[in-house]
């Protein structure tokens, strides 16, 4: 059963769908018994196996469709900045959940995640490790549920498996991403942000969300959301004029719908917020970003998030 | 990906599900600790020992338990963590050194996490610093982080959600501590 309707990331949230195995148990009715006794207990079990394979496999054909928004994607050709002269850097890359380090989850989607910096041209190297320059580059992917996201999830999910997965139900999952880039060490530290959202439907009697494009499976679709919520403010932070390397003479790309375009550390907006954990303060804004300056970088984390 | 795994646990055919805790992976930096380990020009240290508080309870640093679920510890030490967390930030900032003799130790002496079937879930971890240069110990301080958040009632929800908050706080407290004025100091003072 679990293998036919996956979640995507079962281990990486924490959790693990354990065997799949549908039991239907007649209670502990003796082996002993005549013929019609057995026959009934045999029609019960093939009875129950028919009723497994087929909740199975209706919830097979009935499960699988995924979108991501469209508001991002790839980067169109004349919006993408040319870097003249790539540097190296360090990459950090967190998913946070309700912003929380997820540690399972940035394992899970660290490749993806340099592959995605990578394609950029951005830079000359991506390393793990601190780079010559002291260039560092942070990534941080929160999974921010919307009010009242988790409370409509529950409700449509009822309603999906109580109909035997007839009744459709589309979840959006909301994506926050800050991007951060220090050039150096005493440079300023410069951030874009950008919004995205996965949805996930189930269900045979569902329709297309509005504003999204269908993906394979939800994995599929959790990785492109990862690569178009990191490229496109990625290009906008290389069009900073603190972005060391950035060609200047290349036009900034044009502002996107879900990317805040703003040239210093900048709020995700209201509607996109993240669930703010009441302990787990975001960091406070760094300084102004352009041009690069000697000005101290951000200070340490906000003691918010600390027992007094 | 919570409410996805919402909508699946809610339908009734996915409530055969089971759930296990898995090995958490190792820690990572963050561009915050490593500008606040190069803002306050940080020397270069070492990672020595860090251990449950004498008398503390041996599971204390082996596992938490939330609701049904447990999380063993990485290694089997929630206070090793605790270490490989800093030395995983002194290493992305450049100021890990394996022969230095400014070397960061600590004793963990509060980690626990409550995550109720509704309401507000907490956590917490402190732990009591040490530093010492050539054996002469020249910082020594507890420090103490915290998180509240609302508590989900699904617990497949809930108990990675109540790992998350947990983890992120060995972050917070190396935070903390790379941003302590006093342990700046010592690191600095010859």
């Amino acid at each position: 059963m679990a293998g036919s309707l996956r979640i995507g990331l079962p281990q990486a949230l924490g959790g693990r769908q354990k065997g799949g195995v549908m039991s239907l148990s007649t209670g502990s009715a003796p082996r002993r018994g005549g013929n019609c006794a057995r026959s009934f207990r045999r029609m019960s079990q093939v009875a129950g196996a028919l009723f497994a394979i087929g909740v199975t496999g209706f919830a097979s054909t009935a499960s699988a469709a995924s979108y991501v928004d469209d508001a991002l994607g790839e980067i169109k050709p004349a919006e993408k900045v040319i870097v003249a002269n790539p540097q190296p850097v360090q990459l950090l890359f967190e998913f946070q959940t309700k912003g929380a380090l997820n540690a399972r989850v940035t394992k899970y989607l660290k490749d993806k995640v340099v592959d995605a910096v990578k394609s950029t041209g951005a830079f000359s190297e991506v390393s793990d490790t601190p780079t010559a320059n002291g260039a560092v580059l942070e990534i941080i992917v929160n999974d921010a549920p919307r009010s009242g996201d988790m409370a409509a999830a529950e409700g449509k999910g009822f309603v999906t498996g109580a109909t035997f997965f007839v009744a459709g139900s589309t979840v959006r999952e909301n994506y926050d991403a800050t991007i951060s880039y220090v050039a150096g060490p005493s440079a300023a530290k410069i951030t874009r942000t950008a919004n995205d959202g996965v949805y996930f439907q189930m269900g045979l009697i569902n329709s297309p969300p509005a504003n999204a494009v269908k993906i394979g499976s939800l994995q599929d679709a959790i990785f492109a959301m990862t690569r178009f919520i990191i490229i496109n403010p990625l290009n906008a932070l290389a069009g900073d004029p603190g972005f060391q390397g950035a060609a200047a003479a290349t036009p900034a790309p044009a502002p996107d719908a879900a990317l805040v375009p703003a040239s210093t550390t900048s709020p995700i907006p209201a509607a996109a917020a993240p669930t703010p954990p009441s302990s787990t303060a975001p960091s406070p804004a760094a300084p102004a970003a352009a041009p690069v300056s000697p000005t101290p970088p951000a200070p340490a984390p906000a003691p918010a998030a600390a027992g007094q | 990906m919570r409410a996805f795994v919402l909508t699946a646990i809610v339908s009734p055919a996915f409530l055969l599900g089971a759930c296990a805790m898995q090995a958490l992976p190792p820690p990572v930096a963050t561009l915050d600790n490593i500008q606040a380990l190069r803002a306050a020009n940080i020397a270069p240290m070492k990672v020595g020992a860090f251990t449950p508080a004498p008398g503390a309870p041996t599971q204390m640093d082996q596992s938490i338990t939330i609701r049904a679920g447990v999380q063993p510890a990485p290694e089997g030490s929630f206070a090793r963590y605790l270490g490989d967390t800093i030395a995983v930030e002194l290493t992305n900032a450049g100021k890990l050194d394996p022969g230095s003799t400014l070397v960061v130790s600590g004793v963990v002496t509060d980690t626990h996490v409550d995550s109720g079937l509704s309401g507000t879930a907490h956590a917490a971890l402190g732990a009591r610093f040490t530093l010492t240069r050539a054996g002469k110990v020249v910082f020594d301080k507890p420090l103490s982080v915290e998180a509240n958040w609302e508590s989900e009632f699904v617990g497949a929800v809930a108990i990675p959600d109540a790992v998350n908050h947990y983890t992120d706080l060995f972050q917070k407290l190396t935070g903390k501590l790379f941003a302590d004025p006093d342990f700046g100091a010592a690191t600095r003072g010859g």
